[in-house]
């Protein structure tokens, strides 16, 4: 079995022993980028120098009998690159910052580091984060490492598929309305985004501030719940974090039954277009419960799945076009050069793909004057009443169970309308209006050997929860397998 | 008929809080003078990835404020993000407040012509400063400027807006409510109210109210940057704002930028969407809220108020109005004051010389009364001593000025000095005369030969003792002495 | 509710310093269409007790003390600058319109 082939909490173990130096970790890892890249083009910037240092000089401290880092200690890590990486561009897939080299770690990095885990680089994404598909990317698109026609899903595909391709173990995405668990769902592994809050957003280049959250792919649950112990601090630096946990995330796998558990499944999906092997990955998931001792109970969330998108698609534009007004060229950047100031914000500008600009003008528009009421207003009030809708479905329940995508992975260029693949989002979103955790499981393939999903979600802090059930469901699917076919052999 | 033409004015003030750092991160808020953007972060240049943090001094300072200024103090309140583009806002937004101001409905009492006058507080918000643009054209305009160049050092200070009704009605009211708020800031040590340094702006906004039922478009005047530019602008603007009405034309509803060297405002551009600021709560920044304990907490921390402290030394001092104001004006120079009481001076006495002997050295020295050197208690003493003890005026002047110089102890200062420090009387005053007596020998026998009929060289004689005794002697005793040594 | 016309688009691509070519005014005219028709529907449910930003139920949370702290990054925040004079960062004329 290669080096690559093996779960990160392995990787520290083989190292923290000194079975394994962090040096050859690391080294095979690379060699398996090398191999896949020309066919997926996953990362925007690979780190080798930089991460060949870092693993040199963790095993002189390994050498020296210094106190190891845990528990990533030498675990290879891939981040999407809108988290800031001192060292490298971080480009958020966009002209914009092509060259921008920011002036600061952000606080998962410096988390992650702490913990020992070695960056590898930084992963192509959708431009600022909007996209199902990655292929808004201003660095070209990447592929599904299942099969290379289709696209890896959005917008962390890069990372979504670092991970099912085998570069490392475990990737850092963002999720705003289902980035982290479409992607997963199409590249055939884990991806988890955690409650509202619990991991610190300081260094993540915002998209919609109130929406955004940092979480984990993994092919191994352990994976996942240990990033998660190892990223859900109160950062003094972000106002919004407010983790509450009680003890680690990776105790939460050790559970043996579902019994005392009322699982919901969500009705309304039924209504939607939606494949129907996917429906009938959640009808499994749903029995596989029953048989780990869980209740099976229908609920309704008929105003998170009938109106979700359009509030999603107010609130998200809205606070976008803010966040990315300070794109200018004064500061950092790509510059125009220009006579007037004008000028200059206007060519600039100029740089943001389509899709970014089609967000930004929306956003414009719902919060201008005249119309902040009819739609600003009315997306934040539906909103509250999305949240609430859940937070009486988890009066009866403990968690739900729905499909993370309404479709199996499509073919890159297939979907040409926004619209068609806003509707991409129709079971993720709700989740993120509501800031509550939810994580999106392999579920097997198809005969096509397309990767299936299924998503749980649950109450706000509620990952131990998530990971109880999905470790029953992992029984019954199997652990995501690496995707071979994309290797240039 | 002529018509009458009403100014309604009401102000906009910004003042920059005395925290150590600015509003939404730990830079420094000291950054007068500072070489420029050294003063900055990843957070207040707006660094992609970047949050807002709230500082706990800021909104106290804000809600020490709003208490003073009479405000209700919401709860729950919240910050709202107004967007424009702009090279001194980093973000592309500043973040402010909106619709759920911190304090709001207050007032502020000041006085005009003798009479007190009600300004309303519309309300008080907290919102972070701009950087600097620099490199201004001559008319301190940046349009017509080549090229500007940004310092982010100011960027992210916190300001807390004071919002006035419209109850303003001219220019010298605008310039006596900007006083009273300048005075209560300083007390409170909430600002430094400086109106050159910048650490209190104005804006006006200006309209006039006809008496045949017409009301006049409100202008915005930017730029003013002291009491005396503020009333000009004012001025001007109300007779540019009445001569247009006169001729029945419109006031377009504008910013206007004053002009101090030519005395006259400008039209400043008037972007027609730079007004569509696309407000909404600030999502990085969960709701404010404060406990009634918190609150009230504050309030029991107040200081004396300007005007407490005025109707106080009215009712307990019987001091009057020009007096007053001159003693309250100053936190610093009311302590003083008081510092004299307590040493046992008279509050005439201390309210005159505070505003003439210690003013007159603060100015000359250019220093501020928290560092004249002389301390209260010497200097009270001294005073008590011209009450009650019968020291002159003038020698207390040169004790005193001993103790400006020498900054040695009283006692120290009367020795130095040879200032008796009671009244000459008795024997000392006895060998006094005995001695000029002796020195002007020649003068007392022309006076008793009888060849002063006019009593002029007697009357020299009784200055000659006067002036040696520092007038610390009582005329009658001299007059006395002298009738009997010239004809005993 | 009224339909976005090609006046709508440009308006808001000026409040967002966007410029757009007359094709992709168009496109952006239909794209508007389409999000616009799914918006108005949130105009079936009556939101009218609904308190829109939870403020009701909003929480005390601790805030950032007022400690000074020197940040060290000056240099590398200025060496990211596009347009630098010295200390100083350069932006191009501000035109006032008329």
């Amino acid at each position: 079995m290669e080096l690559w082939e093996y779960p990160g909490w392995r990787i520290a173990q083989f190292v923290s022993r000194r079975e394994l130096s962090v040096e050859d970790v690391v080294r095979s890892h690379l060699g398996r980028i090398s191999c896949c890249e020309p066919q997926l083009r996953a990362l925007i910037t690979p780190m080798e120098d930089a991460a060949l240092e870092r693993a040199q000089r963790l095993d002189a401290d390994i050498q020296a009998g210094k106190e190891l880092p845990s528990p990533l200690c030498g675990v290879p890590v891939i981040l999407k690159d809108n988290m800031c990486f001192q060292g490298a561009p971080t480009t958020c897939g966009s002209n914009m910052l092509r060259e921008w080299h920011p002036p600061y770690n952000a606080s998962v990095v410096e988390y992650l580091e702490e913990a020992g885990a070695v960056i590898l680089g930084k992963a192509n994404m959708d431009e600022f984060a909007m996209g199902s598909s990655t292929e808004n990317s201003a660095f070209g698109p990447t592929s599904n490492p299942r099969n290379l026609a289709l696209v890896p899903g959005g917008s962390s595909g890069g990372s979504a598929a670092s991970v099912a391709a085998g570069y490392c173990p475990i990737a850092l995405g963002s999720d705003t309305g289902g980035s982290i668990r479409q992607p997963a769902a199409f590249c055939g592994v884990h991806g988890m985004k955690p409650t509202y809050g619990l991991i610190s957003r300081y260094g993540l280049v915002a998209f919609a501030s109130s929406l955004d959250q940092i979480g984990p792919f993994a092919r191994d649950l352990g994976d996942i719940a240990l990033t998660l112990d190892v990223l859900s601090f109160k950062d003094p630096r972000d106002a919004t974090s407010s983790p509450r946990k009680n003890g680690r995330y990776l105790d939460a796998l050790e559970r043996s039954s579902l019994k005392g558990l009322r699982i919901g499944l969500v009705k309304e999906y039924e209504g939607e277009k939606i494949d129907p092997r996917l429906e009938a990955s959640v009808v499994h998931a749903a029995r596989v419960c029953q048989d780990a001792g869980a209740e099976i109970v229908h609920v309704s969330l008929k105003n998170a799945i009938s109106y979700g998108l359009a509030c999603y698609y107010i609130i998200a534009p809205a606070e976008a076009s803010s966040n990315l007004a300070r794109y200018d060229g004064v500061r950092y950047g790509f510059r125009a050069p220009a006579e007037t100031l004008i000028e200059q914000y206007c060519a600039t500008r100029r740089e943001f793909g389509s899709e970014v600009q089609r967000r930004i003008l929306a956003g414009t528009y719902v919060l201008s004057s005249g119309y902040y009421d009819a739609y600003y207003l009315t997306a934040q009030k539906m909103r509250q009443r999305i949240c609430y809708e859940f937070d009486q479905a988890f009066h009866d329940v403990d968690a739900l169970l729905m499909p993370t995508t309404p479709t199996l992975p499509f073919a890159k260029g297939a979907v040409t309308s926004p619209m068609e693949m806003y509707l991409q989002d129709v079971f993720t979103l709700p989740v993120n209006l509501a800031g509550l955790p939810a994580i999106s499981l392999y579920a097997g393939m198809t005969e096509e050997e397309l990767p299936l999903n299924v998503q749980v979600v649950g109450p706000r802090w509620s990952e131990t929860t998530l990971l109880g059930v999905a470790s029953m469901l992992e029984i019954a699917f199997g652990t995501p397998p690496i995707a071979k076919g994309c290797d240039n052999a | 008929m002529s018509l009458t033409y009403t100014p309604v004015i009401g102000l906009e003030i910004h003042v920059q809080l005395l925290t150590n750092t600015k509003l939404f991160c730990s830079c420094s808020t000291d950054y007068i003078g500072a070489v420029p953007n050294s003063n900055i972060c990843p957070v207040c240049t707006g660094q992609p990835g970047t949050l807002p943090v709230l500082n706990a001094a800021a909104v106290r300072l804000g809600v020490r404020g709003a208490l003073a200024l009479h405000c209700t103090i919401r709860e729950a309140t919240r910050f709202h993000r107004k967007n424009y583009f702009y090279p001194d806002l980093p973000k592309a937004y500043q973040i402010s407040q909106y619709d759920l101001p911190l304090g709001e409905k207050g007032f502020l009492d000041i006085s005009v012509e003798g009479a007190m006058k009600r300004i309303g507080i519309t309300r008080l918000h907290l919102e972070e400063d701009a950087g600097k643009l620099v490199h201004a054209a001559s008319d301190g305009r940046l349009s017509g400027a080549g090229e500007s160049l940004v310092d982010y050092n100011r960027g992210g200070v916190p300001l807390a807006e004071i919002v006035s009704d419209p109850d303003l009605g001219s220019p010298e009211e605008a310039r006596e409510y900007v006083s009273a708020v300048r005075r209560l800031v300083r007390y409170l040590e909430v600002s430094n109210g400086d109106m050159e340094a910048g650490s209190l702006r104005v804006d006006a906004n200006i309209s006039l109210k006809v008496s045949d039922g017409r009301w006049g478009n409100r202008t915005e005047v930017k730029n003013v940057n002291s009491l005396r530019s503020l009333e000009r602008a004012i001025s001007y603007e109300i007779g540019r704002q009445k001569e247009l009405l006169e001729k029945g034309k419109e006031i377009v509803q504008e910013t206007r930028h004053w002009d101090d060297a030519r005395g006259v405002t400008h039209s400043s551009r008037s972007k027609e969407d730079a007004h569509d600021y696309r407000y909404f709560p600030e999502p990085d920044i969960p709701p404010l809220v404060l406990s009634r304990e918190e609150i009230e907490k504050i309030r029991g921390n107040l200081p004396e108020l300007p005007w407490e402290r005025a109707k106080r030394f009215r009712e307990a001092y019987g001091l009057g109005g020009e007096d007053i104001s001159n003693l309250v004006e100053d936190r610093q120079v009311a302590a003083y004051f008081e510092g004299l009481l307590s040493s046992g001076a008279s509050p005439e006495r201390a309210a005159k010389w505070v505003q003439t002997e210690v003013f007159r050295v603060c100015n000359d020295r250019k220093i501020s009364v928290e560092n004249f050197p002389v301390p209260s208690k010497l200097l009270g003493e001294l005073l008590h001593k011209i009450d009650a003890e019968g020291l002159s005026t003038t020698g207390a002047r040169d004790v005193f000025e001993c103790l400006l110089e020498k900054r040695c102890s009283l006692q120290e200062a009367f020795e130095k000095t040879g200032v008796a420090s009671s009244a000459l009387e008795g024997d000392a005053l006895r060998n006094l005369v005995q001695t000029l007596f002796q020195e002007q020998a020649e003068v007392v026998s022309i006076i008793r030969e009888g060849k002063d009929p006019k009593g002029k060289k007697r009357t020299f004689l009784q200055g000659l003792v006067m002036r040696a005794s520092r007038g610390q002697a009582k005329v009658e005793d001299v007059e006395r002495l002298l009738e009997e040594f010239l004809y005993k | 509710m009224a339909e976005i016309t090609q006046k709508d688009v440009e308006h808001m691509a000026r409040l967002a310093r966007l410029e757009v070519s007359p094709e992709e005014t168009e496109d952006l005219v239909q794209y508007f269409g389409d999000i616009l028709s799914s918006f108005h529907k949130l105009g079936e449910v009556d939101l009218s007790d609904v308190d829109p930003f939870g403020m009701e139920n909003a929480e005390a949370r601790p805030l950032r003390e007022d400690i000074l702290s020197r940040d060290d990054r000056r240099e590398a925040i200025l060496e990211q600058v596009p347009l630098r004079e010295g200390d100083y960062i350069r932006v191009p004329r501000i035109m006032e319109e008329a």
